[in-house]
């Protein structure tokens, strides 16, 4: 046995190892969380030494399996101040604890976090930025989708489907995310295309996100050049579990008769159904639902089902086997690009009609179908090792539609990883892992390719006086077809310090994106132009530093703010051959980005939560010594929630200005987008309902080209949970 | 309850700033309207003619594709024969060169590509004419397309194959 493979195989036989632990008997915390006012809180009891959380029920009743001895318990609910409780409990121990929290502004944000570093880890000790979006934020917005859900965190911004941090991605038709998706920490590109399909999960079993900002290559390897963005599906209660969902929309009509397209209202309608049962030792859950949308604009009808599952097996104290999958099938029409100049629609005499598109595109339509299975071994043999192996497939599938011409492509992601987390000392914590991938494409349009990568990877950090230095580094080899291989280097340093004024943080990290076998092998016609594969592309890479600070102010008041720089090389832009009416994808920007982010969370009042963030944005396509496209200078996301007993009522307003660049049609005029969506919310024991006014002044703005953004729309929310 | 209306305030006077509707309607069309007329016998391979507008003269092959109105383009429909009234929308501004450009069967490549006629000078009939178009319809933007005095892109941006 080579030396090389030790590290991963001990691993890996730790992992195997059944434990005879399992023998052994658990301790029980059970009881109640809630305000203090007496209202019953949906609140999160977590082991803080395993990281195993119970949620309480809607009566705010929980159920907590512990290891016997010393336990440390943290109650939390966003909005409050958490509690610790240390406990200490006898094997077979069944303990009542009964928790009441007081509202604070301070607990706006979590406390743990478990992305930025590959473990779980405070949030002031990360390194680098993180954005956290728990279950009842989430739910208080209404949303129904991952992607609205996570388009309002601080620093991000979707444009059509494609998500930037930072200005990181900018619109490149879905092709080649610079954001890595996880799903409890497993990769969920796409294989073939490298973008993320953000209905893969339903939104009602998310039950955290964590968006991590700057290069994250150094943990996570490729597409995560720009950032990470990390779902966490809900954890499984014991007992048995139920909640539907009901939804129902209506999307306003165009302001301008000129523009009205059809003669009713569209609308939207979908319903969720979720069942769990949980034991101490087994626990799963199954969703399914699907909606039906007739769009806010022509030919934009879309059917969406979906279903879902997750098994656990709690095989000892410190041990968990998961099993987990969704599936998801979209069939939609596609809208393409709105309707501009004489004869290319009903123009009614105008310049452009911004609801009805091109009839170049009528009858396009799109079949996506898309899934994942993932199998996770998590072990904590000790307070001072955690191990971790997964295994995980991902299948997308699509079909699009076109008049006189149908694509395909079918694609395979097929993952596995091994992680170990040290504490060598009570100072130190250690990541290591490798990791290993396959992707495969079958398409008429991509060619049937493969690529594999492997990857190493070990971060540490350590104590220095009150300081938190950490240093690791990732090596990726990247093989095409079996070709040679390709290696990529991504260290990241970084530290926290803490001080009066605030924990400091700064780090410097590299990034990296492999190209997409759709960028690599493309062969298809757009309009007049034939896109040829280039098989010679290698990846984009970028240098990404930090320096930012949180500090609380007077317990009300609590402040984020980061300068970022980041620096991009060889970055994979389409090249147009105008002599040869060709494109190609090539290496040819060297871009930079850089700017500043603040988050500002304050409790003004009891009851009244606000925020405030903003990103500053300078980007410069230093190649051709213009602004980068499609990235905001201004982007500013204010928030405020007033919650009054059962009653709530709140808002969002996103002003995000005009950009300084765009592609394909400069002309056209663009405008500030302006978009503030209202909300309001009643509960009671298990019944909730919530008002959703998303573009409520009904602003009509487009961030990518031709492509109308969202208008007003209502939406009506009905749960009721078991 | 005052203090709570008081310290909403600023997120109601944002929102106030917001109140204008983004995007409008822009009544009639902005762009270049004319008559061609056709002559000459249309080629067997043509995939179509296309009229569109630069607002310098090309020099370059590169500058060949700085052209209005942007993709996808639609040709005028057939037969290409008498005369014909075509609108095409293109942003305000001044234009060296309305042309019309017929497209033989294939790739968007300069060798599938002659210029068929163009919107002439009325002083000096051989050289461009100037179009102006600032927030409404140019009219009147006339020219002849002759399929039997065509030119291929090399006649303006040479050189010309063997």
């Amino acid at each position: 046995m080579t030396r090389r493979f030790a590290l991963p195989l001990s691993l890996l036989a730790a992992l195997l190892a059944v434990p005879r632990l399992a023998a052994q008997r658990t301790a029980v915390v059970y009881g109640s969380v809630r305000d203090s006012g007496g209202q019953p809180l949906r609140a999160t009891v977590t082991d803080v030494a395993t990281g195993l959380r119970s949620f309480a029920d809607n009566q705010g009743r929980y159920r907590l399996s512990v290891a016997p001895g010393r336990t440390v318990v943290r109650v939390a609910h966003i909005g409050y101040a958490s509690v610790f409780d240390t406990l200490t409990l006898g094997s077979a121990d069944s303990v009542e604890r009964n928790y009441f929290l007081r509202p604070a502004a301070v607990e706006l944000q979590p406390h743990v976090v478990v992305t930025a570093a590959k473990r779980s880890q405070l949030l002031d000790q990360a390194v680098t930025s993180v954005a956290v979006l728990e279950q009842p934020d989430i739910a208080r917005r209404a949303v129904t989708t991952v992607d609205e859900a996570v388009d309002k965190a601080p620093g991000v911004q979707f444009l059509n489907g494609q998500v930037n941090i930072r200005g990181s991605t900018g619109y490149v038709q879905g092709l080649g995310s610079r954001v890595l998706l996880l799903v409890d920490g497993v990769p969920a590109n796409q294989g073939d295309r490298g973008g993320i399909n953000w209905d893969l999960v339903p939104l009602d079993r998310v039950e955290r996100v964590e968006v991590v900002k700057g290069a994250g290559s150094s943990l996570y390897g490729s597409a995560a050049l720009g950032g990470v963005v990390n779902l966490i599906t809900r954890e499984i209660p014991p007992g048995f579990h139920a909640r539907v969902r009901a939804t129902g929309s209506l999307f306003s009509n165009p302001p301008h008769d000129v523009w009205r397209f059809r003669d009713y209202t569209g609308a939207r309608e979908g319903i969720d159904v979720t069942g769990s049962y949980g034991t101490d030792m087994f626990r799963g859950s199954y969703s399914a639902g699907g909606w039906h949308s007739d769009g806010y604009r022509e030919q934009d009808r879309q059917n969406h089902w979906q279903t879902g599952g997750k098994g656990e097996w709690r095989a000892a104290p410190g041990t968990v086997v998961t099993a987990s999958g969704s599936w998801a099938s979209d069939q939609y029409q596609v809208p393409l690009l709105w309707c501009a100049g004489p004869g290319s629609c009903d123009d009614r005499g105008q310049a452009y009609q911004p609801f009805m598109i091109d009839q170049s595109g009528r009858g396009a339509h799109t079949r996506s179908d898309k899934g994942y299975l993932t199998a996770t071994l998590d072990r904590t043999p000790s307070p001072r090792l955690a191990l971790h192996a997964r295994a995980s497939w991902l299948r997308t599938h699509f079909i699009d539609f076109q008049p006189g011409n149908n694509d395909f492509g079918v694609a395979n992601r097929v993952g596995a990883e091994l992680r170990g987390n040290l504490s060598p000392t009570s100072s130190q914590d250690v990541t290591v892992g490798a990791e290993g991938a396959r992707s495969d494409v079958t398409s008429d349009i991509f060619g049937n390719h493969s690529q594999t990568e492997l990857a190493a990877y070990g971060e540490s950090e350590r104590g220095v006086g009150s300081a938190r230095l950490t240093a690791g580094a990732r090596i990726d080899f990247l093989a095409v077809d079996g070709g040679s291989l390709t290696a990529v280097v991504s260290p990241r340093v970084g530290g926290v310090l803490p001080t009066a004024r605030g924990a400091w943080r700064a780090s410097i990290g590299r990034g990296f994106r492999a190209p997409s076998m759709a960028e690599r092998f493309p062969s298809l016609a757009v309009g007049p132009f034939s896109v040829i594969e280039n098989p010679g592309l290698t990846p984009e890479t970028a240098w990404s530093f930090e320096l930012g600070n949180t500090t609380r102010w007077s317990g009300v008041v609590r402040s984020d703010g980061a300068l970022f720089w980041t620096e991009a090389y060889d970055l994979i832009e389409p090249h147009v051959d105008a002599t040869r009416g060709q494109i190609q994808f090539r290496n040819v920007a060297h871009a930079r980005l850089a700017g500043l982010d603040l988050a500002l969370d304050a409790t003004p009042l009891t009851r009244l939560t606000t925020s405030l963030a903003y990103t500053f944005l300078y980007s410069r396509d230093l190649a051709l010594d213009s602004a980068l496209a499609f990235r905001p200078t201004h982007l500013l996301t204010l928030a405020a929630d007033y919650r009054w007993g059962r009653f709530g009522a709140g808002g969002d307003f996103r002003y995000s200005s005009r950009f300084g660049r765009v592609e394909l049609y400069p002309d056209d005029p663009r405008v500030d987008a302006k978009v503030l969506d209202l909300r309001a919310s009643w509960e009671s024991g298990p019944f909730a309902a919530r008002v959703l006014l998303t573009n409520a002044l009904d602003y009509i703005y487009n961030l990518v080209p031709r492509t109308l953004a969202p208008v007003r729309t209502l939406s009506v929310t009905l749960t009721w949970t078991y | 309850m005052h203090r709570t209306a008081r310290r909403l305030l600023p997120l109601a006077l944002v929102a106030g700033v917001a109140c204008d509707k983004g995007l409008a309607p822009i009544p009639g069309l902005v762009g270049i309207r004319g008559t061609v007329t056709f002559a000459g016998a249309e080629p067997a391979n043509t995939d179509g003619v296309f009229i569109i507008a630069y607002h310098t003269f090309p020099h370059t092959t590169a500058d060949l594709y700085s052209f209005v109105p942007s993709p996808p383009l639609q040709s005028l429909p057939r037969p290409f024969t008498g005369s014909y009234s075509y609108t095409i929308g293109v942003p305000n501004g001044r234009y060296e060169w309305v042309v019309a450009v017929w497209k033989r069967v294939g790739l968007l490549i300069p060798d599938n590509l002659e210029e068929a006629g163009f919107y002439r000078d009325q002083a000096v009939p051989t050289e461009p004419g100037i179009v102006v178009v600032n927030g409404t319809v140019t009219d009147a933007i006339d020219f002849v397309i002759d399929f039997d005095n065509m030119h291929p892109v090399c006649t303006y941006i040479p050189p010309c194959p063997p």
